[in-house]
């Protein structure tokens, strides 16, 4: 029996204002954050243009200490915070319940307190140990502390939502989980399951060794529980954009989700596997047998299977929209999709631009084929399309109508966010065929080539026509930064207010659904579910943990820049 | 949406999900097939310690390119910052080299262009992999791992000659030594800012300013230090051995890590300290390679040159 599911309570609960206040504060932050870390992302793709324009910067020390704050503020901080705000306030609002406003403050506070004391730890040069600090690289204990506390405070959010849904769960016995509640939620498990690898590393180990109280860590172990957290975060990151390409963007396009069940299936198989694969960041690792890798390498290739469920799922609901909307023929749909709404367009171009970012990413998860293109220039042109882009432009398209439904401001200018969507898509598809290509040439990821001594000035001569392609996408890019900043201020300071009935309401889409009751309820059973990721956990990771642990071999730090 | 509309979707969508399960299965089946045939270059763990007891080891107190068998070389490396030891390495086409990889400080990542050579050099650990260059070149290694401000200037080469070539060179031995040497007299101020530029400048600058509180200038102040009693000794130590622990210049504390330079031949050492004195100022009087032979074997710890600076500036 078809069904059409439209989850609970909708309407604007005027218990719920305070929710909306703590989601701002955390995307307000997330903003500014990427704000700052993206100004500095030209510099470094013109770097990778053979280009040194850092004589701009003077308030950096070098161009390492300038790639350490982009990481950090834009793969960590950005998302990070946007992802508190956003998995908080639609779980809070598809569920109509009023969640525990101290303890959501108490979380923000605890971030900010954490973002200035790692923003001071990076801003000192301290800490120009990059977003991966790996020991024995020698970091300030403040740069180690700040990433601890902003861990904590999205751990704090997760549980908050997850102590919702069980309050919502005792209100309505018998009732499967409104989907984006559902989506959530599985995401915030899959990210405490994520975050041990990280707590351990860094309270472990790596904050009583900045403190003195250790005199080395074991660089390979520090890897692994880096690691371990590494490759989750990824899925952390993108899941959020998941959420909106499933449950609003098909609203937003005019149409409805095609699959419900598809929907949380793909969430379940992400919770199941996106931690159990963290090798596959190091199969050039020799402490790791050649074994284990190979387990990860084939547990990888199964996590890209929800991706390709959410493909088709996400694919079919805006074939349905376009149809709906008039297309014909089997592509003519996808021009009648709604192109000018720059909140649907944004997104139409994120999921394009994952299409390029998953193949690659098969690429890199094969054991095989990634020693051609570990740690080089690939890397950083494989994950600007992932989060640099799906995730991020996705996130774009969530503001603009997030920051007029959250300030009550009319969107600063539609054509300044269009320009904004495409100068970001095709500034970032020309960043990265050329780091894709330099990467091939063996270019190194994260080096300061614009800068080599003169007897090596040649050194990458034979990669100079992708360089240039990175050059020139630094100019695009730059614009696109511009054009979205302008809109991101242009409303949140802007005067005009718009009338109570104009304010755009979140786009929840509407969802089939054709399974039996039986199976929403086997889905439901999430603790089940997360034993079951924890087991799969303990396979992948205990004995290769062990054997670390009983021989660790701790090295001093240094600190070499 | 109508129900026949929805079962067109569903039959497709059970479509798509065969297809994905039966490609990703595809994928792992390869993927295991080509390791299983042909992995060798995947790097081993072939052994773990403390980084000193690993650099004492046979194979990296003189790292290099050993001939072990007919046709079969054993190449030996050290990664540290920011070079690799030996810089360039010379093999026969079509011979089968083994490679033992550690290193002295950070993380370091060892990357040859145009193969799938790719290891990450952890100290503490001692990697080996193997492989044969089949072709004649100029293979550009790389660091592809982030170990500090001179991380780019990181860069080795692998000549890959032809055999008839390679047996050449081998039995002239030190040629391109006594080239060096011929080059240090024609012009040591030159030999010396080569060798300043490419393995002391990522640090100290390329006039030896420094990066205050980083790195601690060395214009002026290494003239200063060798004016002193055992100032020179010390310099050529500082070099030789490296230094570890807290140092004053100008006022400035600095609480960093010189690697050792070892790998450098006495000419060199000899004439970088020429060219790091006379940055800030007249040139004393030259350092020579005896001098640096003089000190070698002595055996300190970079903790020993400390105390030796704290002897030599005390006031």
């Amino acid at each position: 029996m078809a069904v059409t599911t439209v989850p609970g309570t909708r309407t604007e609960a005027p218990a719920l204002a305070g929710a909306k206040r703590v989601a701002y504060a955390y995307i307000l932050t997330a903003l500014i954050a990427l704000l700052v870390g993206a100004l500095l992302g030209p510099f470094q793709a013109w770097n990778y243009g053979g280009i040194d324009l850092y004589a701009l910067l003077p308030f950096l020390k070098s161009y390492y200490q300038g790639l350490t704050l982009h990481g950090v503020l834009n793969a960590l901080v950005f998302t990070t915070f946007f992802n508190a705000g956003l998995m908080f306030y639609l779980p809070v609002r598809e569920l109509g319940i009023k969640p525990a406003m101290a303890w959501m403050w108490g979380s923000f506070g605890i971030a900010i307190a954490g973002l200035v004391l790692a923003g001071a730890g990076i801003l000192t040069n301290t800490s120009t140990v990059l977003y991966t600090f790996y020991p024995p690289l020698f970091g300030h204990w403040s740069f180690y502390t700040g990433l601890a506390l902003v861990v904590v405070s999205s751990l704090m959010v997760g549980a908050e939502v997850i102590r919702l849904r069980a309050v919502w769960r005792r209100q309505n016995p018998g009732r499967a989980t409104p989907l984006v509640t559902y989506m959530s939620v599985v995401t915030w498990m899959m990210w405490m399951l994520a975050s041990v690898g990280i707590v351990v590393s860094v309270v472990g180990f790596l904050i009583p060794w900045s403190f003195g109280w250790l005199d080395g860590v074991d660089p390979l172990l520090a890897r692994t529980l880096f690691w371990y957290t590494g490759h989750p975060i990824v899925y952390f990151w993108l899941l959020p954009a998941y959420i909106s390409w499933y449950a609003l963007l098909p609203k937003q396009a005019g149409g409805e989700l095609v699959s419900d069940p598809l929907a949380r299936l793909a969430f379940l198989m992400f919770l199941l596997f996106s931690v159990p694969v963290g090798f596959h960041h190091q199969f050039t690792d020799p402490g790791i047998p050649a074994g284990w890798k190979m387990v990860h390498s084939m547990l990888t290739m199964f996590v890209g299977v929800p991706s390709l469920l959410t493909a088709f799922t996400v694919a079919a609901s805006l074939e349905y929209a376009g149809r709906r909307n008039g297309g014909k023929g089997v592509l003519g749909w996808i021009a009648k999709l709604p192109w000018g709404n720059p909140g649907v367009s944004a997104q139409l171009l994120a999921a394009i631009a994952f299409i390029f970012g998953g193949a690659g990413g098969i690429v890199n998860a094969s054991f095989n084929l990634n020693m051609l293109v570990h740690n080089t220039a690939w890397i950083p042109g494989h994950f600007h399309l992932t989060v640099g882009t799906a995730v991020t432009l996705t996130f774009f398209g969530v503001t603009y109508w997030l920051l007029p439904h959250l300030t009550g401001r009319p969107l600063y200018s539609t054509a300044l966010a269009t320009w904004a969507n495409w100068t970001w898509f095709v500034g970032m598809m020309v960043f990265a065929v050329g780091m894709h290509w330099q990467g091939l040439l063996a270019v190194p990821r994260r080096a300061y080539i614009s800068n080599l001594p003169a007897a090596l000035s040649e050194a990458y001569a034979n990669a100079s026509v992708p360089m240039a392609v990175t050059a020139v996408s630094g100019v695009i890019l730059m614009l696109a930064l511009i054009f979205y900043f302008t809109v991101v201020f242009g409303t949140i300071l802007g005067k005009r207010r718009l009338a109570e009935a104009d304010v755009p309401q979140i786009p929840w889409a509407s969802a089939r659904s054709y399974k039996s009751e039986g199976v929403m309820r086997v889905m439901d059973s999430l603790a089940v579910w997360m034993g079951l990721a924890i087991f799969l956990v303990v396979i992948a990771y205990l004995p290769s943990l062990i054997t670390m642990f009983a021989d660790l071999q701790p090295i001093p730090g240094f600190k070499l820049w | 949406m109508d129900d026949r509309h929805h079962h067109e979707i569903a039959k497709w969508e059970r479509r798509w999900i065969a297809a994905s399960g039966l490609m990703t299965l595809m994928f792992v089946i390869l993927i295991a097939y080509s390791l299983a045939t042909e992995g060798a270059h995947i790097a081993q763990l072939a052994g773990r310690g403390s980084p000193q007891t690993l650099l004492q080891q046979p194979l990296f107190t003189d790292p290099g390119v050993r001939v072990v068998g007919p046709n079969q070389l054993q190449v030996s490396i050290v990664g540290q910052a920011f070079v690799w030891v030996p810089e360039t390495i010379r093999v026969p086409v079509g011979s089968q080299v083994e490679f033992y990889l550690t290193a002295r400080d950070v993380i370091h990542g060892w990357q040859v262009e145009n193969t799938n050579l790719n290891v990450e050099v952890i100290p503490g650990e001692v990697s080996r992999l193997r492989t044969t260059f089949d072709r004649v070149g100029r293979y550009r290694v790389t660091c592809n791992e982030y170990c500090g401000i001179g991380h780019q200037n990181m860069i080795g080469w692998i000549e890959v000659v032809p055999a008839s070539q390679w047996a050449l060179d081998t039995a002239v031995g030190d040629a391109t030594v006594a080239t060096d040497a011929g080059a240090a007299v024609d012009g040591a101020a030159v030999a010396g800012a080569r060798v300043y530029a490419s393995n002391c400048a990522a640090c100290h600058g390329p006039a030896g300013a420094g990066i205050a509180g980083a790195f601690p200038p060395l214009a002026g102040h290494a003239a200063e230090l060798a004016a002193l009693d055992g100032g020179r000794a010390y310099l050529v130590d500082s070099l030789l051995y490296g230094l570890m622990g807290q140092i004053v210049v100008n006022g400035v504390t600095y609480n960093g890590v010189m690697p050792a330079w070892a790998q450098l031949a006495d000419g060199d050492i000899a004439a970088v300290l020429d060219h790091v004195v006379g940055l800030g100022g007249p040139a004393a009087a030259p350092f020579t390679a005896g001098e640096v032979a003089a000190e070698r074997g002595k055996g300190l710890a970079p903790a020993d040159v400390l105390t030796l600076r704290q002897r030599v500036v005390a006031p």
